[in-house]
């Protein structure tokens, strides 16, 4: 065999290690400006760019895919040359890739910091952005199977697989949940709507952690990690049985994200066991990294490096066992929307992926730079200042997610809630958010000591632009004398559609279904598409974060519902592109602030003023000034565009809304005007304020408009004549045993709880109609549910006429009669 | 979406029925995986392991291979 020599490139790897510690910087100081914020509210400064519902976004796109996203090809670039035995395939393409990704960086930065997003967490770029980042990736991912196509090795390594993993699915992922429907050029609406658009979001969400922030980083543990340490991987087998289970568990889990949500329970539950699964996975993942070190563990003494990767493998094992016990539902009632949500994406983003990178830059600067570390003690304490700043970051935040949701579940022996005030909740953590921030500063200053130290590095050496590596040439063997088990390590391309089919049977088997099946949104007739006004209130909502410290869903807990009203229901988000459900709460939900009647409902007055500044309302209010909604208009020439956008994705506007759309808006907003000048408040139509009270005025109402009806015991009509064929009774009883046996007994013949249905006595009439009513109103303050909010239509049409069937059918154990007779001619 | 996608597949899909269908269909699939994995790991041979594993290292101790890190 010839023996070739070649050389590896390394002005690639440069650029990216140099940019990750640039923007690595960047992303943690504005992670400790809006830490502090949380705590001094006086920190957002009134300018809407430094106010925290945009400054969250910043903070989380440049964390992850600007320092992460730098590491991350930091190390591909390095070590699939090493691992394949060549040079990159094109160092141009490397260049433009470098470049473009720094471009969609500075690009993210400035549009969310102007209020451009889709608010989708982690996926908030509009998008023009997202077509960039497709290109971006594009253009690496022919780097990847160039780089594969020329190597000098038969098999791939462990590494090249998740490497090629992370590349599909992340394509996957992106192109699935950015379809989106421009109205400008920074401006788009999800295709998705309501429980679609979550599901597909947290499928999106769920499996960016996975493909973006843990599949590379093995890839990248299972190269640096061995280097390392000087011995190779503890367990091959595991490695293999690592990857196909992960990359095949993974993407299940998504719906975790959603529970005691308005999503389906079928999709719920498949979330949970899923999540439970990829304990398995993972922590092979982690007894892999760390027996890797076995017999090596005297180094980790002296070694920064290895040190790191202890740690961070570890936090790794910690996260994907935190993860799981989060996805079941009864520990996720308590820790979703509070801090522990937080606390668990921390550890794992500093402790796994910061100390990942961090062991890999220490590695990587002296190899490339050919020269020693300048200074393994500093090194240490940098090491030893990260950990205690995680440590400083977690324990208050976990601390702080206990204390809010006891007390929000916390009841009075009179059965009230015993912290009303939703601020109550807030003020009492504030002492732990400052912890947290000295935690991030501790954090960020031990990134300080790694860019001096490097930097010395770097100049006591020579930087090596390429180094030099012989190695044979691969010659093609005929057919293959593998005896069939190292088929598909020698063969990437069946290799990348094994794995691709892998990924892709958990998203179509659990998406698919939820945007085919319409049975799984059940609409609610009384929900209306958003008044033009209402919309451009959304809009607002939308480019000024309110969604990163607002939920708008009510679970159905009775702290929760006697707190916020109504529980939310999958039909109240239909006309919701995108969904706004959110997933932490800083303030209180949102979803019942339109419901006069509600506990959550606030004049137009009290929105004016608590815009304009909050602490003249609550003194000690952590919610930021928004004093620009008084002065800023809002653009009506947008209007038309932005109802086409809506009608474009099925929202029921009628045929030429567009063009009339705007006087529909003057109309709604002069009310409001002269609600506020009736309490002396003067403002004009066009103003931001006045959009935004409308959408909140709009909250919830839709459902609870009927609700007003019901306690005026409105009568309602039986739309269709008493059904009498026998396959609908036959499904009218199946409906009726699920729903209503429980309180009026198996067969209509009443228990305890309810009366019974059959015999000629009856507490609300019994005509067809009255029958009809009381079972779509229901009697709530006598346990009877309004049952037209929880079946369809049809059912509900189908289960009144199996009620009428069953009339004198005279049941034994017959309840006694109560109520008035009623004779049916 | 339903609007822009309804179709003959839409129409199949909604005849499953769905609540038990999908999380059952979805844990047969696991099994077969995992346990096509296990039996794929348990046919590697020795020395096929080996040489995998020190494909990081074969810049360095070419001649050496090292076995299990001792």
């Amino acid at each position: 065999m010839e023996q070739q020599t070649f050389y590896y490139d390394n002005k690639i790897v440069r650029l990216f290690s140099i940019a990750t510690i640039f923007w690595g910087v960047v992303g943690m100081l504005v992670g400790v400006l809006i830490a502090l914020q949380l705590a001094f509210p006086a920190l957002n400064f009134g300018v809407d760019f430094l106010s925290y519902g945009r400054l969250r976004p910043i903070h989380t796109n440049a964390v992850i895919f600007a320092f992460v996203g730098n590491a991350i090809f930091a190390g591909l670039y390095y070590s699939m040359q090493r691992l394949l035995k060549t040079r990159v395939f094109s160092y141009q393409l490397g260049i433009i890739n470098f470049w473009g990704w720094q471009l969609i960086i500075a690009l993210a930065a400035i549009t969310l910091a102007m209020g451009y997003t889709t608010t989708k967490e982690y996926a908030e770029l509009e998008w023009p952005i997202d077509i960039l980042i497709a290109v971006v990736w594009v253009v690496y991912s022919i780097n990847l199977f160039g780089t594969i196509a020329k190597r000098r090795v038969k098999h791939l390594y462990v590494s090249i697989w998740f490497y090629i993993a992370t590349v599909l699915t992340i394509a996957i992922l992106h192109i699935f949940n950015s379809l989106e429907i421009p109205v400008s050029l920074f401006k788009s609406y999800s295709v998705y709507a309501g429980v679609q658009d979550a599901i597909v979001q947290w499928w999106y969400g769920h499996n960016a952690v996975a493909f973006f922030l843990t599949t590379p980083f093995l890839g990248l543990m299972y190269y640096f990690v061995p280097k390392a340490a000087n011995r190779p991987v503890y367990s091959y087998r595991l490695s293999v049985l690592h990857f196909w289970t992960l990359i095949f568990l993974y993407i299940w889990a998504g719906p975790h994200h959603l529970l005691y949500q308005a999503v389906p329970d079928w999709v719920q539950s498949l979330g949970v066991v899923f999540s439970i699964m990829l304990i398995a996975p993972s922590w092979g993942g982690m007894v892999n990294g760390l027996l890797t070190l076995r017999g090596a563990w005297d180094r980790v003494r002296e070694s920064a490096i290895l040190k790191f990767y202890v740690v961070g493998i570890t936090a790794y094992g910690m996260s994907t066992l935190e993860g799981p016990a989060l996805s079941l539902k009864n520990v996720n009632a308590i820790s979703h929307f509070t801090d522990w949500t937080v606390g668990h994406a921390h550890v794992g983003a500093l402790a796994w992926n910061g100390f990942l990178t961090f062991g890999m830059l220490y590695w990587l600067f002296p190899k490339i730079f050919k020269t020693k570390l300048f200074s393994e003690k500093l090194a240490n304490i940098h090491f030893w200042i990260s950990t205690l700043g995680i440590l400083f970051y977690a324990i208050p935040l976990y601390w702080s997610a206990f204390t809010q949701t006891l007390m929000w579940k916390q009841f009075t022996e009179d059965g009230l809630l015993a912290y009303p005030n939703f601020l109550e909740t807030v003020t009492r953590l504030i002492p732990m958010y400052v912890t947290r921030a000295l935690g991030g500063a501790l954090y960020l200053s031990g990134m300080i000591l790694l860019i001096y130290n490097l930097v010395k590095t770097a100049k006591s050496g020579k930087f090596a632009h390429q180094e030099e590596d012989s190695a044979p040439s691969l010659i093609k063997e005929k057919k293959s004398s593998e005896k069939g088990h190292s088929w598909l390590e020698s063969k990437p391309v069946r290799f990348a559609i094994i794995a691709f089919i892998a990924v892709a049977i958990g998203g179509l088997i659990q998406i698919l279904p939820v945007i085919f099946i319409k049975s799984n949104v059940p609409t609610i007739s009384s929900v209306k598409p958003y008044t033009p006004l209402e919309l451009q209130g959304r809009d607002l909502y939308i480019s000024n974060g309110c969604a990163t410290c607002h939920t708008q869903m009510v679970r159905p807990f009775r702290s929760e519902t006697e707190r916020y009203g109504e529980y939310s229901k999958v039909g109240e988000f239909v006309y919701d592109h995108p969904h706004l459900w959110g997933t932490k709460r800083n303030g209180p939900d949102l979803a019942r602030a339109g419901v006069a009647t509600g506990k959550m409902y606030k004049t137009a007055t009290w929105h004016y003023n608590h815009f304009l500044d909050p602490k003249s309302i609550e003194k000690q209010t952590i919610m930021p000034k928004y004093p620009w909604f008084n002065t800023r208009n809002i653009d009506t020439s947008s209007t038309p565009k932005k109802i086409r956008a809506m009608q474009k994705i099925g929202v029921p506007y009628p045929n030429g809304y567009d063009k009339i759309a705007n006087q529909d808006l003057m109309k709604q907003a002069a009310e409001i005007v002269k609600d506020l000048k009736n309490n002396g408040i003067a403002t004009d139509e066009l103003k931001q304020v006045v959009a935004m009270i409308a959408y909140l005025h709009r909250l919830g109402a839709d459902i609870m408009a009927e609700k007003k009806d019901d306690q005026q015991n409105q009568k309602l009509k039986m739309p269709v004549e008493p059904l009498t064929d026998e396959a609908k009774l036959a499904s009218g009883k199946d409906i009726y045993v699920k729903n209503c046996a429980a309180c009026h007994g198996q067969l209509g013949e009443g228990n305890q709880i309810g009366p019974n249905l059959t015999d000629k006595y009856w507490l609300h009439g019994g005509s067809n109609d009255d029958i009809y009513t009381i079972t779509a109103n229901g009697f709530p303050s006598k346990g009877m549910q309004a049952w037209k909010y929880l079946l369809k239509e049809d059912d509900l049409n189908i289960v009144v006429s199996y009620i009428i069937s069953i009339l004198d059918s005279n049941p034994p154990n017959a309840k006694a009669a109560q109520g008035e007779l009623f004779e049916r001619k | 979406m339903t609007v822009m996608l309804a179709s003959p597949l839409s129409r199949f899909i909604e005849g499953i029925n769905h609540s038990n269908f999908f999380p059952i269909v979805s844990l047969i699939l696991f099994i077969l995986v995992f346990i096509g994995a296990v039996i794929w790991v348990l046919r590697l041979s020795k020395d096929f392991r080996t040489r995998m594993k020190n494909i990081p290292f074969n810049d360095e101790n070419k001649q050496n291979l090292k076995e299990d890190g001792k």
